[in-house]
């Protein structure tokens, strides 16, 4: 007769089974609760967006029902949707797209003008004030060679 | 926007490691410098190679000037002989094509590997010639 082991506590149905019962959640992979997390927000929204609506649409139908279209919208509601929205919205995307170039500091491109300061790597104990001290180049640097390019 | 630092973290990190890679590889002293140039920029780049002091002779400097868009390449007098002026003019000029990308830490990282690979210190094949022992 197969044990009905669903209720009992896991302990006992080792001890009946001899076995380890199987989990019963399964480990989510995060794309998984990625997945969640979007539609549950979505979801979420909907609703707020559905709720704030439904008054509206009431009011809308008796107006109709009594044939009348309702007051004037006063100019500034009128400028605050039509012209206050739009720009709220291209403000945030445009925000958007500067913020990662803002978080990561100047990036060179090639044109413009160069606006990081000076860095050295592997530079000598000397550092720049040895170079600004120089004068008169010594054999050892006279003397090699080198290459150059330009972009 | 204000003046700053050239390089994110990330990136100087990446150039300190290939300074040291190709410095431990070739024995020779690597320096990169990235700024801008006080009068001619060649002038510039051999003052600041002949800044590496005792290290000079050994010493390879890259000087990239982002301003001037030049790209100055200074090889001491015992480094030239292991990095010819032609390996460091083809080091130079693919620097510069990445350069001209926008892309200044990868092109030096890409620079420095080269010349690196070029300077490289030679294997020793034969050591004994004449011996019997072939080990």
């Amino acid at each position: 007769m197969p044990v009905i082991t669903s209720d009992l506590p896991r302990h006992h149905v080792i001890a009946l089974t001899g076995r380890q019962p199987a989990r019963s959640r399964r480990p989510q992979s995060r794309l998984v609760r990625l997945a969640a997390f979007v539609a549950g927000t979505l979801v979420s929204v909907m609703g707020t967006v559905l709720l704030a609506a439904g008054p509206a649409a009431a009011t809308v139908l008796a107006i109709g029902e009594k044939g009348n279209p309702g007051g004037k919208l006063p100019w500034q509601e009128t400028l605050a949707i039509y012209l206050g929205i739009p720009v709220a919205v291209a403000a945030i995307i445009a925000f958007l797209v500067v913020l990662p170039s803002m978080v990561s500091g100047p990036r060179y491109r090639p044109g413009r003008p160069w606006l990081g300061g000076a860095s050295w790597f592997g530079a000598p104990a000397g550092g720049e004030a040895a170079a600004e001290a120089i004068t008169v180049l010594p054999p050892a640097t006279a003397n090699g060679g080198g290459a150059s390019a330009r972009w | 926007m204000p003046a700053g630092e050239a390089f994110t973290s990330r990136q100087a990190q990446q150039l300190q490691h290939a300074v040291d890679a190709a410095r431990d590889e070739t024995g020779l002293h690597f320096s990169v410098y990235v700024g801008r140039s006080i009068g001619d920029v060649r002038v510039h780049a051999q003052k600041l190679h002949a800044a590496l002091g005792d290290d000079a002779a050994v010493g390879v400097l890259v000087f990239v000037e982002p301003d001037a868009r030049r790209v100055e390449i200074v090889t001491g007098e015992t480094a030239q002989r292991r990095l010819s002026d032609r390996a460091a003019g083809l080091a130079s000029l693919s620097m510069a094509t990445s350069f001209a990308g926008g892309d200044l830490a990868g092109g030096i990282v890409n620079g420095l590997r080269m010349m690196s690979q070029a300077a490289v210190r030679p294997p020793i094949l034969h050591i004994q010639e004449n011996s019997n022992d072939p080990f």
